[in-house]
């Protein structure tokens, strides 16, 4: 048993030593050709805070302030291929900056479906809307995203496109019209 | 201390668990949660209590951690990477009741077990839980350490 185990680790080692090699293709092509500015809408790209940079390492992420006719929105778009664990329920981010859920509801937008959290600390209310794109479909279900991610890499990268999580949340107090902001805003169904 | 010849493939394997999750020894876990990394170390206590019995583990359970860990790395589900180091560390030392409790008591320091407290809201009691549930692994070892003593 004991040269077993030994066999078995050895094998488990050299595995996953050739499986890190194997470049799983990840989504930062469609990060990088999704728009700065079209027809109705420009944006800016942001950077990442220490902490988003330490907590976010090999992970792609697209951080930008866009102004979509006269609404204005932050976008935040993570490719977790390189870095699964990165890609989770951003609430608990929140919360932990001093944030709590007020309620949380899915809602059905062009081309799929998105959850909308409300968050809220003392003085300040804000919706926040979530949801994961792997190009062709947006979907907000987390064990929807954990399932797909995970036949993803056993997978070699077969059975689609990553998805990524996308995080759109408003600029400021004001509430954003979400559905006239997904309707104008149509690079988003292609991100 | 005696070390049998069984017990290096076992650490070897606790050396590899540990290598593919390390997050859980040195990492941060989050904003609302930036210490329960020392759960973990708390868990291991255990382990120095045990240190005359290790390597009377079952070779099987560190068989089960290494396919634990290797899936887990390959989907990078770390949950599964966890359940293997779990795995690897209660195998070093004979399997008895508590290993099983000792096992179950790990989730204390998993990162994803502020996942349920956040979908229902007690995530700002995720830190308490973490070092309640992880000081149950040494108490509840020096229990069991005194009802063997006992009996014999």
């Amino acid at each position: 048993m004991k040269q077993l185990l030994w066999v078995l680790l050895i094998a488990a080692v050299f595995f996953g030593i050739v499986w890190d090699r194997y470049p799983l293709q990840d989504a930062q092509d469609r990060l990088d050709a999704f728009p700065l500015q079209g027809a109705g809408f420009r944006g800016q790209e942001l950077p990442l805070t220490e902490f988003e940079a330490a907590f976010l390492e090999n992970v792609n992420v697209m951080k930008r302030y866009y102004a979509v006719g006269d609404q204005q929105v932050f976008l935040t778009a993570i490719d977790g291929t390189h870095n699964r664990s990165a890609v989770h329920d951003p609430t608990y981010c929140y919360v932990g900056s001093g944030w709590h859920v007020v309620d949380r509801e899915r809602v059905i937008f062009a081309g799929g479906e998105a959850d909308k959290i409300i968050i809220a600390r003392p003085g300040q209310q804000r919706e926040v809307l979530l949801w994961f794109s792997d190009g062709k479909e947006r979907f907000a279900s987390v064990f929807q995203y954990w399932i797909r991610a995970t036949l993803r890499r056993i997978s070699f990268g077969a059975s689609g496109q990553e998805p990524v999580r996308v995080i759109m949340q408003p600029v400021g107090g004001e509430q954003p019209d979400w559905k006239k902001l997904m309707r104008d805003f149509v690079p988003l169904q292609d991100l | 201390m005696s070390l049998s010849s069984k017990l290096w493939p076992q650490i070897a394997v606790c050396v590899y668990a540990f290598y593919s999750c390390s997050v859980v020894l040195t990492g941060t876990y989050g904003p609302a949660d930036p210490y329960g990394h020392l759960a973990t170390w708390l868990w291991l206590v255990p382990l120095l209590l045990a240190r005359r019995d290790l390597g009377q583990g079952p070779m099987v359970l560190s068989a089960v951690a290494v396919v634990l860990v290797l899936l887990g790395r390959l989907a990078q589900f770390s949950s599964i990477k966890y359940l293997g180091l779990a795995c690897s560390v209660v195998a070093l030392v004979p399997w008895t009741h508590f290993s099983i409790l000792w096992l179950g008591l790990a989730i204390s320091w998993v990162p994803a077990f502020v996942l349920p407290l956040n979908w229902i809201g007690m995530v700002a009691f995720v830190s308490p839980l973490r070092f309640a549930l992880a000081a149950l692994a040494p108490l509840l070892a020096l229990g069991h350490n005194r009802l063997r003593g006992a009996r014999a």
